[in-house]
């Protein structure tokens, strides 16, 4: 209750939000400080010669509005017409984690309602910002909302009623992924998760009480010979529960996903990480069912607040930032890029910091496991 | 090579802490090769403790041993290739079929004995392709003592191999451990029966708060302990009792007297006696002593407050 407590009601949320600033005209400043004065979003300012798509893909932000270049001239341009409906676009970055609005995915372009352009006076060409967000993501309705109130307060503050600026939205990129496309590499990041944890706590614990761990102890199997077999054993079992998952998920639901050699790595590193979490756990809990406990105790936020289900995004800014503690948020991140975004560059890079949380976690575990005096 | 020890197991001044705790303290014994070992004591004494140091799963806190001629503290890779384990309430993987637990182990060893030869030998030819969880205690201690030979070993640890068992099973695992002495392996038996050390054992040794109490050939302990043979009279009840008691030691347990016969005229007085007050009683036995007698007059300990 507690962790819901805290995912959802988190108070004042802060979309993050990347701006854009290709024209520089005193308009388009004015524009960014009535988007940045309304507190809905934390405003990054980004270099007017960035790469729109690169950067929202490698900083995986949810939304980047961008003023384009001849904005002020378009809108002293509208205002000299008079009456003048401009349109709004919004692109969608469909490399967050906060997939959930499916049929927005599918459409490789998408037209504000509120905003499209629907100009009286077939002479005026619509100034338009452009809002590039994550069309799946469950904030982009909301991002998309409040920027079009603010396009209507700027408008009302140029002319009293007319509009003169608007919004368009814009996906990153063209996209036939759906939500549970995004959805698919959490589930197996779970799996990898609790088959890790859950199934390493668990052996360890029934073994050593059973005392199955002090008969092998007995013969000249190594502690370490122990741990890698148990740990290949697991590797076994989460390859065909992420081949089953993806099997099930294409077959019932037609999902795009595409595992690859960077996708069994990452799954690899995966139950590294987690079974070092189980081997820790196990040693310091003796009792089978207080081990269980305490595995899921660590296992069940970490599920929930690593954006398995729930988008980093519409977390408070407290447990995004615990999120970034735990290696499962990069397993997602990884899972996302290798099996979805075909990024293998953002894949790579999340697999070496699980590698290095799974080595840490790994090596005392190892250590720790003591299955002769103290088993 | 070491093994050319002439001692299948040596144990000089052997410790081994808990803390403030010495479970084990200064104990020493051989034990020659070929022989079945009882190592007694009840629980707590330090029996599975010193047998655990004696397996390389414990390091002591002082003193040395060895088994095979290799030193516990830095032959122990090569000690436990050659040795064969049968832990204290044995478990083994479910699932797994009696020939598949054994093919497990078998992969663990550099030489291994034939699964369906050593399945033969425990007389589980039946039971080979049942899993573990299907079988009976019995069987399972079975399969246990056939895991512990899989690397035909030279000397068997046994910790508590009847342990829970029923009387037939008991003695079914008995017959395996009494082959396994005729096939000219060691045998360390570590048990609480005492009715099964004196069956099976060619030495016993006695622990109790970590002390060896005595060691010997089963005949020369009750020998030298000076138990004594008993003449149980049965039914005989309070009046036998009155009559009786001025033979040292007689008790009354239950409607049965016992009394310690110290002299082989005793048991005609008795008779005489009993006669002579027409004292009525169901029969009379002659219960000549036991090592359960040797462990009692050692420790002092009533037996029924030992698990």
């Amino acid at each position: 209750m507690l962790i819901f407590g805290a995912i959802f009601s988190g108070g004042n949320v802060q979309y993050e939000l990347a701006v854009q600033n290709k024209d520089g005209s005193d308009i388009s400043f004015a524009f960014i400080n009535a988007v940045n004065s309304t507190n809905a979003f934390k405003v990054h300012m980004v270099n007017a010669s960035e790469n729109a798509d690169a950067y929202i893909k490698s900083n995986r932000i949810s939304g980047m509005l961008i003023v384009p270049q001849g904005f002020g001239n378009q809108v002293q341009h509208n205002l000299a017409l008079g009456a003048t409906r401009p349109s709004t676009a919004v692109q969608m970055n469909p490399t967050t984690t906060s997939a959930t609005n499916a049929s927005a995915l599918n459409a490789t372009r998408v037209s504000s309602s509120s905003s499209q352009a629907q100009s009286n006076n077939t002479n005026a060409t619509p100034a338009a910002v452009i809002l590039k967000v994550d069309q799946s993501s469950t904030s982009a309705p909301v991002i998309s909302g409040v920027l079009s109130s603010i396009a209507n307060g700027f408008n009302s503050q140029l002319t009293g009623s007319t509009q003169i600026v608007g919004v368009e939205n814009q996906q990153v990129l063209s996209s036939q992924f759906k939500y549970i496309d995004f959805f698919v590499p959490g589930i197996i990041g779970l799996t990898v998760l609790t088959t890790g944890v859950l199934g390493t706590v668990g052996t360890n614990t029934q073994y050593r009480n059973n005392g199955i761990l002090r008969k092998l102890a007995t013969t000249p199997l190594g502690k370490s010979e122990w741990i890698i077999s148990k740990m290949l054993y697991q590797t076994v079992v989460i390859f065909i529960s992420a081949a089953l998952i993806i099997v099930v998920a294409k077959l019932v639901y037609n999902v795009t996903v595409v595992p690859n050699v960077v996708t069994l790595l990452l799954l690899f590193v995966g139950t590294i990480c987690f079974t070092g979490i189980g081997m820790i756990i196990a040693r310091f809990v003796k009792d089978e069912d207080a081990a269980n406990a305490a595995a899921s105790a660590v296992t069940f936020p970490m599920l929930f607040l690593a954006g398995t289900f729930i988008p980093l995004e519409t977390m408070p800014d407290y447990l995004q930032t615990i999120a970034k503690f735990l290696p499962l948020t990069y397993l997602n991140y990884g899972l996302r890029d290798a099996m979805i975004l075909g990024d293998t560059a953002s894949a790579l890079y999340n697999m070496a910091i699980v590698l290095i949380a799974g080595a840490i976690f790994f090596v005392i575990g190892s250590i720790i496991t003591d299955w002769r005096e103290g088993g | 090579m070491k093994d050319k020890s002439a001692w299948a197991i040596e144990i000089s001044e052997l410790v081994k802490e808990y803390g403030s705790i010495r479970a084990v303290d200064h104990i020493s014994f051989k034990i020659p090769f070929g022989v079945i070992f009882a190592f007694l004591g009840p629980n707590g004494a330090g029996k599975t403790t010193t047998v655990e140091m004696l397996e390389c799963l414990r390091t002591p806190s002082s003193g040395t041993a060895s088994v095979l001629g290799l030193n516990i503290a830095k032959d122990q890779n090569e000690i436990r290739k050659r040795i064969g384990v049968l832990p204290q309430e044995f478990n083994t993987f479910d699932r797994l079929t009696v020939r598949e637990s054994l093919k497990y182990y078998a992969m663990m060893y550099e030489k291994a004995r034939d699964v369906d030869e050593l399945i033969s030998s425990v007389d589980l030819v039946d039971k080979a392709n049942t899993q573990y969880k299907n079988l009976s205690g019995g069987l399972k201690q079975r399969v246990g003592v056939a895991i512990a030979l899989v690397n035909d070993p030279q000397i068997v640890f046994l910790d508590e191999p009847t342990e829970g068992l029923d009387p037939k099973a008991r003695r079914g695992v008995w017959e395996i451990i009494t082959k396994l002495r005729d096939e000219g392996k060691t045998v360390f038996l570590t048990t609480h029966y005492m009715e099964e050390a004196e069956t099976l054992a060619d030495i016993v040794a006695i622990i109790l708060d970590g002390k060896i109490r005595a060691m010997d050939t089963t005949t020369n302990l009750i020998n030298n302990h000076g138990c004594q043979t008993k003449l149980v009279v049965h039914g005989g009840g309070a009046g036998a009792f009155e009559a009786l008691r001025r033979w040292r030691g007689t008790e009354l347990s239950d409607s049965d007297v016992i009394v310690p016969l110290r002299d082989k005229k005793d048991l005609t007085k008795i008779v005489d006696l009993l006669d002579q007050r027409q004292i009525a009683f169901d029969e009379l036995e002659m219960k000549k002593p036991s090592l359960e007698d040797v462990f009692l007059d050692l420790t002092a300990t009533n037996w029924e407050g030992v698990s």
